[in-house]
């Protein structure tokens, strides 16, 4: 895991506090696996905007399944900018 | 040291209370600083009334802050409300106090008194509740109390528009507690009937008359009497109260 996927697995555990963190794979669907719920979600995004200075708009968000998806799109949006 | 309530005590808490320069927004802030909370206190343009409430605060041995800003223009909201955040951390309690009325029979209201009267009894308490919802999701900790009114459930003739708002704001209060539960934030309303020093002020004497023959308790209410249930609401007594209304209204509306 590279740096920013490290971190994304940390914000997915600090928000999901129910699940251990050594569930959190790489692949793992955030909603099916992790059982994160719509509260879960916005936490989750707000986080990553707070984190990586950054805004995520309600489409992005619809497209991201699992873990790997979160850590994808904020490589793309950091190489864009 | 005996009369005093551990679960009173709000040392280590931040409150901002809309409206707070006056009245009953005024009472709810000074109680709120008496239990220890920090008081940021919102008011639109009342410079005098903001600054003798602070300094009041002060006195009594409590600590705040003054904050000025229209919480009917989301931008204003938006802009104070992180500029809050950033210096003091968290909020944790949030009274949605402000409150207007601009009353009239309902064929001769204007659109600017009904929009006025929504923008900021309803849409300020909305504006307010969606800036402060993610810093209360990140402590899993928040109390949220809304101020509405007997006329929300009541209803009052020539408050078409204020007891529009009231209503709403019940709704709002149901809804936002459902919503928020799951992070331990815990939402609730207080709806006052007739206080002394509010909009009550504006009756004469005969109509101040015939409006208490409606009341059971025979009188109009306090702040004091309303500004305890909004801190009983916002204290470790509550941990079991969301989505309630509490009718501080003498039994005019049962």
């Amino acid at each position: 895991m590279d740096d920013i996927e490290k971190k994304i697995v940390d914000l997915v555990a600090e928000v999901l506090v129910d699940v251990n963190k050594e569930n959190i794979r790489l692949d793992s669907k955030i909603v099916e696996d992790l059982g994160a719920e719509s509260l879960d979600i916005y936490d989750m995004v707000a986080l990553l905007e707070d984190e990586f200075g950054m805004e995520i708009s309600d489409e992005e968000v619809e497209k991201i399944r699992t873990v790997q998806d979160v850590a994808d799109f904020i490589k793309a949006s950091q190489k864009k900018s | 040291m005996s009369g005093v309530i551990p679960w009173m005590n709000f040392t280590g808490r931040t409150a901002l209370v809309t409206g707070g320069a006056r009245g009953l927004g005024r009472q709810i802030a000074i109680d709120l600083a008496m239990c220890g909370a920090f008081v940021i206190i919102n008011y639109k343009s009342d410079d005098d009334a903001a600054t003798q409430t602070i300094r009041t605060i002060v006195e009594l041995g409590g600590d705040g802050a003054l904050l000025k800003f229209d919480v009917s223009d989301s931008k204003q909201v938006e802009r104070n409300v992180n500029k809050a955040l950033e210096q003091h951390k968290s909020i944790e309690i949030l009274v949605n106090n402000a409150g207007i009325a601009r009353d009239g029979l309902v064929g001769r209201m204007k659109d600017v008194d009904w929009n006025d009267v929504l923008n900021t009894n309803l849409t300020g308490a909305f504006n307010m509740c969606r800036m402060l919802t993610k810093s209360m999701i990140r402590k899993r900790y928040g109390r949220i109390v809304n101020i509405s009114s007997t006329a929300g459930e009541l209803g009052n003739a020539g408050q078409v528009n204020y007891s529009a708002a009231k209503a709403g704001l019940i709704g709002l209060t149901k809804a936002l507690a459902r919503e928020l539960a799951p992070r331990n934030i815990l939402v609730n309303c207080v709806a006052p009937g007739m206080i002394a020093g509010g909009m009550a002020n504006q009756l004469n004497p005969e109509q101040l008359d015939a409006v208490l023959k409606h009341v059971p308790l025979g009188r109009l209410g306090t702040p004091e009497d309303v500004a305890a249930s909004v801190v009983f609401l916002c204290s470790d007594m509550a941990n079991y109260i969301t989505g309630q209304v509490f009718r501080i209204n003498g039994g005019l509306y049962m």
